[in-house]
């Protein structure tokens, strides 16, 4: 029942979640915005759609967006999002979540490239530059975490993490939560690495990549960005609020109470910074590493 | 406590990071007035458990003067020498950024062989030569002679924190006394550079080449 | 009333720069009052003098101030000096076309850097002696622009972050050796006291002290002009007045040799006299001779040229301090000696240029025929500094050969045997043409003061006497002085 509720909860929840961090986006614009439910409709509508598949396209384009809604799925199975129990586990299961992360990248880049259009390749160059840099920084927060909790599953991270934890290392606990909040906003595309709401594809990173995917297609596209964003923030809700002691129901509250507080908290700071110029955002990303090796510098020293 | 002195470490540190990537001047003073103000709260901290009245002193002086009027000393020098804020860098931000940071591993590594009595660690050795080398860094990779004052202050700052928890038996009166010396040192070097622009028109050092053999 | 001497040597140049500050007498007056303090230092200095040679060792202020032979050679040293310089800049300055400001200016902040040497002598606190000589450097710094010129404000800049940085790494030295004290049981009140630490030293752990003596070599190393760190000098000494070059090479450069050879007993006693700290020194001697001999050899800019045989002599110093025994005696005379000597080169060399309008030494053509006071003190100065007999410098260089010959560092001995030959011919060349070459120069025969005679006179017999004949006084207080340094007693 726990890791039923894992794998359910995401599925059910996540378009909510862009619902609400455009709301709140509509808010600090003082507009009315668009309905928070409007991710759910959008993504039915686009079921209903025709497919367009263009001449110069061929297989890899019909088949990246399938691959990466497959494996952001797997991913929801390796993570416990909502309650203290995985579907699947094992030792070095967060390895496969960070390459997972890589793989659904690099299908939807190559299907990308496959349409032979420059701003898809455009688009693909950038995000394959960015998330190489997000990648160390990545993964040095996670050998924060093992060294600090001991264990090399995700599951038995969340697990181990404990008020004892944070009071002894709660500066490397910040670090690592701070560098991986700013991961979270590059994987989710957001300000201030990647603008959601332009419409000038020379400025464009994710959007621009999938710019050529119509009907199931894209809708699968935009189902993977929110259930990326979600198990993603998940993550970072329960490192920060350490939850093994509490109740099957405390926890599927707190957890989606959090993911959607950690949207809030998304909103505001798209709403309150602008895109980093191109030649920033590299240096932002190294930041992130640098800080996030501090952490783990702190904890092995 | 010891979460404390850590959380002071890493800002020391990211501004110390911050300094050595940024280009323009102002923002490079009020890192360098946040690092100061820091180090000089950690005599505070060392000693809140048992309070002392000379590490009480000893923070409010360093907080005043090296946090408040040594910024202020820059920034009025800026003004009044007319001095363009943008620093010119030899080396990009991005390397200087990643430089930093390999100078930042061997400070830890070279910091495991020291003796370091609690409620320090040798986390807080690693961090002053970091600083120390940050501070020689930005002085030797820029044309600016301004710049070159900052890194002298950067560099400055690091051995005050070296001497805060390294020496136990260093008195009031010898870090007064640094801290005089220290002053004096900038007060002497916004004067020369502002002599310097008004002769040259210019405070690029790279160009004071006439003196040779 | 010892230490009643001993604060007014203190405060009085302190007073000085205030009252020079606060009333801004006519320049005349600030240079007699100049004079004035600075023959008070010196009696300051013959009495401390004479009260260590019976006493052995004079402490005041919980130990912080502590006088002993090895203080009072050096006070000796720099109190003569300053005097003299005092003497010689009241005939500079007149002659000297400069605001009035600039000169108040000079006289105020060479008060103040007086005042900090002499506590850099007495103070036993090593971070308090830190403190002091970065105030000298730090003050120091502006007397090199008393001429605002594009090169004189060159050479200041390269002095103040070079020095500035130089001094605070020995402050990490200085940090260092408190650290290899701190597991002992030293009451934490007198861990930076020098004579406990001497006390204590072959219980200090060697890490420390070796690393922090390294960083003690290169810190005081900058400010006394061992190569590599020696760059400063010769762009600070070409561009700078007269009085300055001569107060660097008489004052500042013996305060940095006195710190940094404070330390050898320390590290010697650590390393169970194993002669690290020796030949370390020895290493940066021999390296220094080198590179100054290098650059003399195409020199033409006279105070360039008396630089970097400052930079020599400080080589041949640091030689003689890498060489126990008869070297260590022989390096603290060719400290005094280099001292007068290189000082009234500084004032014949300024009273040229003032004369000549240049530093070059291809202009100075026929100066005995045109000013033989100052020409022949030029002559002799820079006979003594090659070491020619029989002037000063020739005796302690002797010494030196003798304790290298006897230690059988033969590759040293080597170096400074063609580094002194190579100087010797270059600059014998050049005082040669400088004298009695004949150029068309039109200029009329230069008028001199009694005062400048007496100047000139004081130092031909003060050249010739000491090779000669060393007062017992004196002897025995370089006796004292060299087994503090082979850490033999306190």
């Amino acid at each position: 029942m726990n890791t039923l509720l894992n794998i359910v909860i995401p599925l059910l929840f996540a378009p909510l979640l862009i619902g609400i961090i455009n709301r709140v986006k509509a808010f600090f614009g003082g507009r009315v915005g668009i309905p928070t439910l409007q991710l759910y409709w959008d993504l039915f509508k686009l079921i209903r759609k025709n497919f367009i598949y263009s001449r110069t396209s061929g297989w890899i384009f019909r088949l990246g967006p399938i691959i990466g809604f497959a494996a952001i799925f797997t991913i929801s199975l390796l993570v416990p999002s909502t309650t203290n129990e995985a579907f699947i586990s094992f030792s070095g299961d967060i390895f496969l979540i960070v390459y997972l992360l890589g793989f659904i990248r690099f299908f939807l880049i190559l299907a990308a490239l496959d349409t032979g259009s420059s701003f898809e390749g455009m688009g693909s160059a950038r995000e394959a530059f960015f998330s190489a840099l997000a990648e160390p920084a990545f993964f040095l927060c996670l050998i924060s975490w093992v060294i600090l909790t001991g264990q090399y599953s995700m599951q038995g991270i969340l697990l181990h993490t404990n008020q004892t934890i944070w009071n002894e290392y709660s500066v490397t606990v910040g670090l690592t939560c701070f560098a991986f909040f700013l991961i979270i906003l590059l994987e989710a595309c957001r300000i201030p690495f990647d603008d959601p709401n332009t419409h000038l594809e020379l400025t464009m990173i994710h959007e621009v990549m999938v710019l050529d995917h119509a009907s199931l297609d894209f809708a699968f596209i935009l189902y993977t960005s929110a259930l990326k964003l979600w198990l993603l923030s998940s993550l970072l809700i329960h490192l920060v609020f350490p939850f093994n002691e509490l109740s099957l129901g405390q926890q599927v509250f707190l957890s989606i109470a959090g993911i959607l507080g950690l949207g809030l908290i998304i909103g505001i700071v798209e709403s309150v910074m602008a895109r980093l110029r191109m030649n920033k955002v590299h240096q932002l990303l190294i930041g992130a590493a640098i800080v996030a090796s501090l952490g783990l510098l702190l904890v092995l020293g | 406590m010891n979460q404390l002195i850590n959380l002071a470490l890493i800002i020391v540190i990211l501004s110390t990071f911050f300094i050595l990537g940024m280009k323009n001047f102002k923002p490079m003073i009020k890192a360098f007035a946040i690092q100061a103000i820091i180090i000089g709260l950690i005599p505070l901290i060392t000693h809140s458990k048992n309070f002392s009245h000379e590490a009480f002193y000893l923070s409010l002086i360093l907080v005043v003067s090296k946090g408040i009027i040594f910024p202020w000393v820059l920034m009025r020098t800026i003004k009044k020498s007319q001095i363009s804020s943008e620093a010119v860098l030899l080396i990009s931000p991005s390397k200087s950024i990643f430089l930093g940071f390999l100078a930042l591993v061997f400070a830890f590594l070279f910091s495991s062989h020291f003796p370091i009595k609690p409620p320090f660690t040798n986390f807080t050795i690693a961090v002053a030569f970091f600083t120390v080398l940050a501070g020689l860094f930005t002085i030797m990779g820029r044309k600016s002679a301004f710049n070159q004052v900052i890194g002298y202050l950067v560099f400055e700052n690091g051995i005050f924190l070296l001497a805060l928890n390294l020496a136990r038996g260093i008195p009031l009166m010898i870090e007064l006394g640094v801290l005089f010396d220290v002053f004096a040192g900038l007060i002497i070097m916004t004067v020369a550079i502002d002599h310097i622009n008004r002769e040259f028109e210019h405070i690029d050092v790279h160009s004071l080449n006439q003196l040779k053999g | 009333m010892t230490t009643t001497i001993l604060l007014l040597t203190l405060i009085l140049p302190l007073i000085t720069s205030l009252i020079l500050l606060l009333f801004h007498p006519p320049q005349n007056r600030a240079l007699q009052l100049n004079c004035l303090i600075h023959f008070f230092v010196l009696c300051s200095s013959i009495y401390f003098f004479q009260l260590v040679r019976t006493e052995t060792q004079l402490l005041f202020f919980e130990n912080w101030i502590r006088l002993d032979a090895l203080s009072t050679f050096y006070f000796l040293i720099i109190s003569i000096s300053s005097f003299l310089i005092a003497l010689y800049s009241q005939i500079y300055f007149s002659k000297e076309a400069l605001p009035e400001s600039s000169v108040l200016r000079f006289i105020m902040l060479w008060s103040f850097t007086t005042s900090m040497g002499v506590l850099v002598l007495i103070s036993n606190n090593i971070a308090l002696m830190w403190v002091a000589l970065e105030a000298t450097t730090v003050f120091s710094a502006f007397l090199i622009c008393a001429q605002k010129s594009k090169a004189s404000l060159e050479a200041m800049w390269k002095y103040l972050i070079l020095c500035t940085i130089g001094v605070a790494f020995a402050f990490i030295g200085t940090l260092l050796i408190q650290v290899s004290a701190q597991n002992l049981n030293v009451p934490i009140h007198d861990i930076l006291l020098w004579n406990t630490l001497n006390e204590y030293a072959p219980l200090l752990d060697i890490k420390f002290v070796k690393a922090g003596f390294i960083f003690l070599l290169v810190g005081y190393g900058t400010k006394a002009g061992l190569a590599p760190m020696h760059t400063w000098m010769p762009d600070v000494y070409s561009s700078a007045p007269a009085p300055f070059g001569a107060l660097s090479s008489g004052v500042l450069i013996n305060l940095a040799v006195y710190a940094l050879i404070r330390f050898i007993p320390i590290a010697e006693k650590a390393t169970a006299y194993s002669g690290w700290a020796h030949h370390l020194l020895l290493g940066m001697g021999c390296l220094t001779l080198v590179i100054a001999t290098a650059f003399i050899l195409f020199q033409k800019n006279i105070k360039r040229l008396l630089a970097y045989s400052s930079i020599e002599h400080i080589g041949i110093i640091a030689l003689a301090m890498g060489l126990p025994g008869i070297g260590v005696w022989a390096g603290l005379l060719h400290s005094f000696n280099h001292a007068l000597a290189k000082i009234f080169a500084f004032f014949c060399a300024g009273r040229l240029r003032q004369i000549y309008g240049t530093h070059d030494m291809n202009n100075f053509s026929s100066t005995m025929h045109i000013c033989p006071l100052w020409s022949s003190g030029l002559l002799l100065a820079l006979l003594t500094l090659i070491g020619a007999a029989p002037f000063a410098i020739f005796l302690s260089k002797f010494k030196i050969l003798q304790a290298l010959v006897g230690s059988q560092t033969w590759f040293a001995l080597a170096i400074l045997i063609l580094a002194s030959s190579l100087i010797f011919i270059t600059i014998l060349k050049y005082v040669m043409m400088m004298s009695w070459k004949k150029l068309d120069s039109h200029l009329p025969k230069e008028p001199t003061s009694f005062l400048e005679k007496i100047i000139v006179a004081s130092f031909f017999i003060f050249l010739i006497t000491l090779c000669l004949w060393i007062p017992s006084a004196l002897r025995e207080n370089i006796d004292q002085a060299s087994q503090i340094i082979m850490g033999v007693r306190l």
